[in-house]
């Protein structure tokens, strides 16, 4: 269906105004994490020598921090480090010496694998489930259903993981604890990550079905006899798109927290391991690249939720003003 | 919205998904599985930068793959390895290694000393070993022939055969390994050396398969493949011992936390092995604190720590801040504070300060004995009990202790940069780098370099003395006005004398500790039984 033109000229406006907010943000995002680092105590070159066993001596550690340019002001190592990116270079780590985006590509097979999974099955098991619970609530089923995801808020992830790895890799051995190399090895840690999203969404999506249900277009429309067929998803489901996409859009970040406590439980060699890894080594190029990829990837998916929003919901189109500013 | 039969289809789904995994985990072949001998690890291997000359990937990786000129065999003696002899002039600045016959590279090349030569000169070349005697002072290295390597130095070096014992960065590498070959500034290209085992597969960040150098020299190679696994979390590593996915954990490598060992106690399928170590813990005491720069209350600190408590009791008495198997130290050269709380409430007292009854504590000019200890858990985990210890221990006698658990960068920052510390928990380093080196780089004071753990002119100028004393009769001397020093001056807290503790299948055999921790096991010795 074609937009009105008048729709197209606000929304293409809009979008505008969004990109630039979004660049901005992200200097301003760069900015806050090179500062983050400086401030954090702990000096790369003489971690650096430590991991390696060797003494972090005055000279040795002015050699490195020279060769790294850690030496100049912090307005020189910040400018010379956008100017890399926005030559579409990362740097290069100061424990390997290969390039960042290299070595980032190489990982992020085994996280996004991890990510998505968890991501669809999270969203497979839950938004069922809590429509069903919605629909009936104050049922025994729902109050044993609710209670079992308050059980499951107070979960760490880190406890069930290694709870999962003890029931399956151990006393019942059917799947490997550590490591990426199958697919098999992501059955415990996608299941872990799933199972402990899960409950937070079944108890959102509960929580917006119970609430979209009682308005007078739902219930006008149930008291039509509509076929389930042509209610939950023209109806029940569509009116709740806009809540569940932002539910989806913020939930997000968390997937990311996930997979750090995921992949270092499992031994995952993935993306968000190599982020923290770094993060204890004081890695800064590897910090700085992994954030500014993690950031990219949280504001893109937003903007596109963005236009989602426009594209669902009427009202936002209708609310000018909204968009405009 | 869902039936029953959808439940239950799901259901079945998921059983028959992991029943069909079941399937696979059973799936490599038995006989290739027992053929294989899986080491959890905590570090990558790195195998690809495996340089010998470097400090990249894990030590034990280095020591499998290359051998070193002499072998260090502890109590500051050393044992031939790829030098079959060695001699050294009075003066200390000339080293003649005869090297042994028939030696040859996991390539197929001979050992030379062209060979020797080359990994020598690379090392050398190299900043980060800047700080190392052999890089301070080596002159040049001749081949005069194939079997000999002569070392001149510029000065008298009396630490070459421990820093050519080490697992790097003075290990024999194949002049094949860069390109161009043989160049001392070529680019590395493959590990290649004399020792036990080779590189067969790298798979970064998830695990290295080592295969048995079939030139290997000393002894017969293994049947087996060695792999190092990478499992970064302790209790994974725990999980993964039980559920066979390694054989073997442990050490430095990947250590076993102490709270999991009875998981693997009085249980036939898995043996606890046990190994010495040299490594000790120890306080580092901050001197620059007015409380603490009266020797009476560091006397007073080592006086009220009852060290038979840590560990649950289970480590050796400790004496001194070296255990009896470092170089130089004997039963009798090491002077150490009995534990006596008494004593120590006589020295703050000494000291000026009063007991305040209400508070439990002691106090001078209103002000509470209070110190700031900062530990880390991240590399040892047991630091945080110790330290609860130490803090009841010092509660006896009337110090109130704050303990500051640290991130390790942060940790390692205050004890190199920041000094924000009153007392900091501290491991010694081990094997040859004990005493001396690891004295030099904590203990000796310049005007350029001021002492990381403490500062004291005459203990430096005995460090001075030591570095240009060939004679080993001498330097035992020196060590014991070294110890005789550190002792009456209470510059340290000793805590608890280390332990290697390993954990293997009962299906592996042959397990044997190694002289160095280093290269803690005999790798090629270890075997696979049939279940």
């Amino acid at each position: 269906m074609a937009l009105p033109e008048e729709r197209s000229e606000v929304m293409l406006r809009s979008m505008i105004h969004r990109l630039f907010m979004l660049v901005v943000t992200f200097v301003l995002f760069s900015l806050f994490v090179f500062t983050l680092m400086r401030l954090a105590p702990g000096d790369p070159a003489s971690m650096l020598l430590l991991e390696i066993g060797a003494v972090p001596e005055q000279s040795i550690v002015a050699d490195l921090q020279k060769q790294w340019g850690l030496d100049q002001s912090f307005i020189q190592q910040y400018l010379a480090w956008a100017n890399h990116v926005f030559q579409g270079e990362l740097g290069h780590s100061f424990s390997s010496g290969e390039p960042v985006l290299s070595e980032m590509i190489e990982r992020l097979g085994s996280t996004s694998k991890l990510i998505a999974s968890s991501f669809l099955l999270t969203l497979f098991i839950s938004i069922p489930i809590g429509i069903w619970m919605g629909l009936n609530e104050g049922t025994m089923a729902d109050r044993v259903v609710y209670s079992m995801t308050i059980l499951g808020l107070s979960i760490p992830l880190y406890w069930l993981a290694i709870l999962l790895m003890y029931a399956l890799g151990v006393i019942w051995p059917v799947l490997p604890v550590v490591g990426s190399s199958t697919t098999r090895h992501y059955i415990l840690p996608v299941t872990a990550m799933t199972l402990v999203q899960s409950v937070y969404f079944i108890r959102m999506v509960r929580s917006y079905t119970i609430q979209y249900s009682k308005f007078s277009y739902i219930e006008a429309a149930k008291a039509r006899g509509l076929r389930p067929s042509i209610f939950y998803p023209s109806y029940l489901l569509r009116s709740m798109f806009i809540p569940i996409l932002t539910l989806i859009t913020t939930s997000l970040p968390s997937f990311f927290g996930a997979s750090i406590i995921t992949e270092t439980i499992f031994s995952f060699p993935g993306f968000s391991k190599y982020m923290l890894e770094a993060i204890f080594r004081r890695d800064f190029p590897v910090i700085q690249g992994s954030a500014l990829f993690v950031a990219a990837f949280i504001f893109v998916f937003n903007f596109m939720t963005d236009l989602l929003y426009f594209l669902a919901d009427p009202r936002v189109h209708l609310d000018k003003q909204r968009w405009e500013v | 919205m869902f039936g029953r039969s959808g439940f239950g289809v799901i259901a079945v789904v998921l059983l028959l998904f992991i029943m069909g995994c079941s399937q696979h985990v059973s799936s490599p072949s038995a006989a290739e599985e027992d053929k294989n001998i899986v080491v959890a690890v905590t570090q990558d291997t790195e195998a690809d930068k495996l340089d010998a000359s470097t400090y990249n990937g894990s030590r034990h990786t280095h020591a499998a793959i290359y051998d070193a000129l002499v072998d260090y065999k502890g109590k500051g003696e050393f044992a031939p390895s790829l030098a079959e002899s060695w001699e050294i002039s009075d003066d200390g600045r000339t080293y003649i290694l005869h090297l042994q016959n028939q030696v040859m590279f996991s390539d197929g090349s001979p050992l030379n000393s062209a060979a020797v030569k080359f990994s020598l000169e690379r090392a050398v070349s190299r900043e980060e070993n800047a700080s190392l005697e052999i890089s301070r002072l080596l002159q040049k290295v001749e081949a005069p022939d194939d079997q000999t390597v002569v070392l001149s130095f510029k000065d008298t070096a009396t630490q070459v055969l421990y820093e050519l014992s080490q697992a790097r960065p003075y290990r024999i590498m194949s002049p094949n390994s860069v390109t161009p070959k043989g160049d001392v500034n070529g680019t590395f290209q493959k590990a290649i050396g004399t020792g036990a085992w080779k590189i067969a597969e790298y798979q970064p960040g998830i695990q290295t398969v080592l295969i048995p150098n079939d030139h290997y020299w000393l002894e017969q190679p293994s049947d087996y493949s060695l792999v190092f696994k990478v499992i970064t979390d302790p209790q994974a590593r725990v999980m993964a011992l039980q559920s066979g996915e390694v054989d073997l954990a442990g050490g430095e490598l990947g250590n076993i936390p102490m709270e999991s060992l009875p998981v693997f106690q009085n249980n036939d399928n898995y043996v606890i092995e046990t190994g010495s170590s040299t490594m000790s813990y120890f306080m580092v005491i901050n001197q620059h604190n007015t409380s603490l720069a009266d020797k009476n209350i560091r006397q007073a600190i080592n006086y009220g720590n009852d060290t038979s408590k840590y560990a649950g009791g289970s480590g050796d008495p400790v004496r001194g801040l070296f255990q009896e198997k470092v170089a130089f130290i004997s039963d009798s050269n090491q002077p150490s504070y009995p534990y006596n709380p008494e004593k120590a409430k006589q020295l703050i007292e000494a000291s000026g300060y009063q007991w305040n009854k209400n508070k439990q504590l002691y106090e001078k000019d209103g002000q509470a004995l209070q110190l700031r200890l900062v530990i880390q858990s991240e590399e040892y985990p047991e630091w945080k009990e110790m330290a609860e210890i130490f803090q009841d221990n010092m509660k006896q006698i009337g110090i109130q202790i704050h303990i500051v658990n640290q991130e390790r960068a942060a940790y390692y920052d205050t004890l190199w940069s920041t000094k924000e510390y009153d007392l900091l928990m501290y491991r010694t380093y081990t094997d040859a780098q004990l005493p001396y080196r690891f004295l030099s780089s904590l203990f000796y004071d310049s005007p350029s370099s001021p002492g990381v753990a403490y500062q004291d002119k005459p203990l430096s100028d005995l460090l001075d003395q030591i570095a240009a004393t060939v004679s080993t009769q001498q330097q035992q001397e020196l060590f014991n006005q070294v110890f005789l020093r550190m002792h009456e001056e209470a510059m340290s807290v000793p805590i608890y004398y280390a332990k290697q503790t390993f954990v293997h299948s009962s299906q592996v055999v042959d397990f044997r500790f190694n002289a160095i921790e280093d290269n803690p096991l005999k790798w090629h010795y270890l075997k696979k039984e049939a279940k």
